[in-house]
C-alpha cells in the first residue's frame, strides 16, 4: 500500500508542475483544492519525491519569492519530466481503465 | 515533539548526503512547518498546539528521512564529480610547480613570428651584407625555417653564415631535438665550416652555421639529416648577381 | 548545492558533470601548454617520438621495470624506418618520458640493432639489445658482448634474463605490421659490472647454423634525456 501511494505522488506532483512552477507546501494546498481534500497523504512525504525527481532530471530548482513574502524553494518541469508526465498519465489511465473494466464485468455478472 | 527534535528526526538517516545537502533538505522542511503554522495560527489556533498538529501532519519523521535517503543513492556521480575535482587540484598543482615551462611556450610562438636574431654570430667580422630569408621546408611534423644569411669574414677567411630554426607544425607543439647536430652548410664546392652553434627547448630549436664561400657563390645549401630523410634547402646568396 | 545568479539549485548530476568537464579543459590546457599532467604512458611515449623525431610508431612490445623504477615502463616500438627502446614513469608530473632510443633502418641490411642501459642512479638497471631483422634468411639470432678483457664474447653480463639466442617461432621473435624484432634484457645488479669499452654483436645464422650475417651493434641512438 506504501509503495503505490509514493507511486501516485509522483504522477500528481508532476501534473501539478506542468500548469506552473510551484514550492512544496503550495503543491499540497494545490492539491487538496483541486482533489477536493479526497487526498489526505502525510504533508513532509511529498519532499522526498520532489527530491528524486529532482536527482533524475524530470525537475529543476532555484530559489525565489513567494506572494508569501519570503524566499521558497521553487520546482520547474524539465522537457525531460514532461515526457515522464505523459508516460506515467499514460499508464495511469492503463491501469485506472483495467479496474473499470473489471468493476463493470463484475456489475453486469450479477 | 518540538520542531528541531524532528528535523534531526528526518535527517539522521541522511548521513551519506553532503552537508549542503543536508542544509537544504532541513531549511525546506522547516520553511513547510512555518507556512502551515501561519495558515493555522491565521485561523486562531494556539501556538503550541499548532505545532502538534503541523508536525503530525508532516508524517513520520524517520519514514520521510529513510525515503529521502533513497532518492539520493545510485549511480556514483558524487563520486565522480569528487575524483574529478580531486584530478583538477593536482593538475594545477602540476602546472603550478612547473610554471618554469612558460617560457619554453612562450618561446613556441616567438619562433614562428619573430625567430631570434640574438644567436651569437660570434667571430663574423666585417660582416658586409645581411638578408632576411624565409626559407621552409616541412620534416614529418615540424617545419624547418632558414630565417637569415650573413655574408662576412670568417677566421681571414670570406664565408656565408646561416640562421636556421625549428619547430612543430602545431603551436606549442614538440620540436625533434638536435637541428645544429644534424644539420650541414655546404657551399658550392662541398667545403663546409667547422664550429657551429645552437640552442634548443622542447619548442623551439635554432642553429647556426658557417661555410667558406667565394665572390661569384649563388647559392649555399643547409642540409638536415633526419630519420628516414635528408632534406637539403637551397639558399640564395645576396649580391650574387653582381659579380658575373 | 551552489546557489547561482538566478538561485539556480543544482542536482548531484549535473554538478558532478560540471566537474568532469572543468577537470577535462584543466588536463588538456596544461598537456598543451606545459606538456606534463599526461594521463596514460602512451601520451608520453608520443612525447618522445616527436622528440627524436621518429615520427608516428606502433608498439611492439612493452614491460614495466619495477626494480628500476616503481612505475617504469620500457616500450619496444616500430615505424618503416626506425625501430626504438623507449622509457617512460608514472611521477608526479603524470606520465614522464625518460630516455628514447632510435635505430635507423632506413638502410638496407640484414639486421639492424642497438643496445642500451637503463640505470638509475647507480642502484638497479637493466641492460637491452634490441633491433629488426630484414633478411628472411635468418633462423638463430645470438648476441655476443665483447670486453676488452673477454673478446671472444664468452661470459654474459649481468644476471641473464632469459636466452641470449633466439630461434624463429620463440616468442623473443616478435612481429609487427609484417616485419621481425627482438629484444634481449639483463639485469644489471652490480654497477661495477657495466663495462667501458663494450662491444656488442648480433650474429644470425640460418635454419642449419650455418652463419648468415654479424652487426655491430651501436650504442643507443640519440639518447633523450628528461
Amino acid at each position: 500500500m506504501r509503495k503505490q501511494a509514493i507511486e501516485h505522488t509522483r504522477l500528481l506532483a508532476l501534473s501539478l508542475l506542468a500548469a506552473e512552477d510551484m514550492y512544496g507546501y503550495q503543491m499540497i494546498v494545490e492539491l487538496a483544492r483541486r482533489s477536493n481534500h479526497t487526498f489526505d497523504m502525510k504533508e513532509g512525504t511529498l519532499y522526498p519525491v520532489l527530491h528524486g525527481l529532482e536527482q533524475e532530471g524530470f525537475v529543476e530548482a532555484y530559489r525565489k519569492q513567494a506572494p508569501t513574502g519570503r524566499e521558497r524553494k521553487y520546482y520547474h518541469l524539465t522537457r525531460k519530466g514532461q515526457g515522464a508526465l505523459r508516460e506515467e498519465e499514460a499508464a495511469w489511465r492503463r491501469y485506472s481503465g483495467a479496474v473499470n473494466d473489471v468493476l463493470r464485468g463484475g456489475a453486469e455478472a450479477v | 515533539m518540538t520542531r528541531q527534535e524532528f528535523l534531526n528526526q528526518v535527517l539522521s538517516p541522511l548521513g551519506r548526503l553532503t552537508a549542503e545537502e543536508r542544509e537544504n533538505v532541513r531549511r525546506e522542511l522547516e520553511e513547510h512547518v512555518e507556512d502551515r503554522m501561519e495558515a493555522l495560527l491565521e485561523m486562531g489556533w494556539d501556538a503550541e498546539l499548532a505545532e502538534a498538529r503541523c508536525l503530525e501532519a508532516m508524517g513520520d519523521p524517520a519514514e520521510i528521512g529513510r525515503e529521502m535517503a533513497r532518492q539520493y543513492r545510485g549511480r556514483g556521480w558524487l563520486w565522480i564529480g569528487r575524483m574529478a575535482v580531486a584530478l583538477t587540484v593536482v593538475v594545477c598543482i602540476q602546472a603550478l610547480l612547473g610554471l618554469g615551462m612558460l617560457g619554453a611556450a612562450w618561446d613556441s610562438l616567438s619562433v614562428r613570428f619573430c625567430p631570434s636574431t640574438a644567436i651569437s654570430i660570434g667571430e663574423l667580422e666585417n660582416v658586409e651584407t645581411v638578408v632576411d630569408l624565409d626559407i621552409r621546408a616541412e620534416i614529418g611534423n615540424d617545419i624547418l625555417r632558414v630565417y637569415m644569411v650573413f655574408v662576412g669574414e670568417k677566421d681571414g677567411q670570406r664565408a656565408a653564415m646561416v640562421l636556421a630554426c625549428m619547430y612543430d607544425r602545431l603551436p606549442f607543439g614538440i620540436v625533434a631535438d638536435g637541428l645544429a647536430s644534424r644539420s650541414e652548410l655546404w657551399n658550392e664546392r662541398g667545403g663546409t665550416g667547422t664550429s657551429a652553434g645552437g640552442s634548443g627547448n622542447y619548442r623551439a630549436e635554432y642553429a647556426v652555421r658557417w661555410t667558406p664561400v667565394e665572390p661569384g657563390d649563388t647559392h649555399v645549401v643547409w642540409e638536415y639529416r633526419a630519420i628516414g630523410e635528408t632534406v637539403r634547402l637551397e639558399i640564395p646568396l645576396p649580391g650574387g648577381e653582381e659579380t658575373v | 548545492m551552489k546557489k547561482e545568479k538566478k538561485g539556480r539549485l543544482s542536482s548531484r548530476r549535473k554538478r558532478s558533470l560540471r566537474r568532469v568537464l572543468i577537470a577535462a579543459a584543466a588536463v588538456l590546457l596544461v598537456n598543451r601548454i606545459f606538456l606534463i599532467g599526461l594521463l596514460f604512458p602512451i601520451q608520453a611515449l608520443r612525447h618522445i617520438e616527436e622528440r627524436t623525431g621518429t615520427g608516428r610508431t606502433a608498439v611492439v612490445c612493452r614491460e614495466w621495470t619495477p626494480e628500476i623504477y616503481k612505475t617504469g615502463l620500457v616500450y619496444l616500438t616500430e615505424n618503416e624506418n626506425v625501430t626504438m627502446l623507449s622509457a617512460v614513469r608514472l611521477s608526479f608530473y603524470g606520465w614522464t618520458e625518460l630516455y628514447g632510443v632510435p635505430v635507423d633502418c632506413g638502410a638496407e641490411g640484414p639486421i639492424h640493432g642497438g643496445w642500451w642501459s637503463f640505470v638509475r642512479m647507480e642502484k638497479a638497471g637493466r641492460f637491452y639489445v634490441f633491433g629488426r631483422v630484414d633478411d628472411p634468411e635468418i633462423a638463430w639470432l645470438e648476441v655476443y658482448f665483447m670486453r676488452p678483457d673477454d673478446p671472444r664474447g664468452e661470459k654474459r653480463i649481468g644476471r641473464v634474463h632469459g636466452n641470449y639466442g633466439i630461434h624463429r617461432g620463440d616468442s623473443g621473435w616478435m612481429e609487427k605490421d609484417g616485419r621481425l624484432y627482438f629484444l634481449f634484457e639483463a639485469n644489471l645488479v652490480d654497477w661495477s659490472e657495466y663495462p667501458a669499452g663494450l662491444r656488442v654483436v648480433a650474429v644470425g645464422y640460418d635454419e642449419d647454423r650455418n652463419l648468415v650475417a654479424r652487426t655491430d651493434l651501436e650504442q643507443g641512438g640519440v639518447s633523450v634525456a628528461q
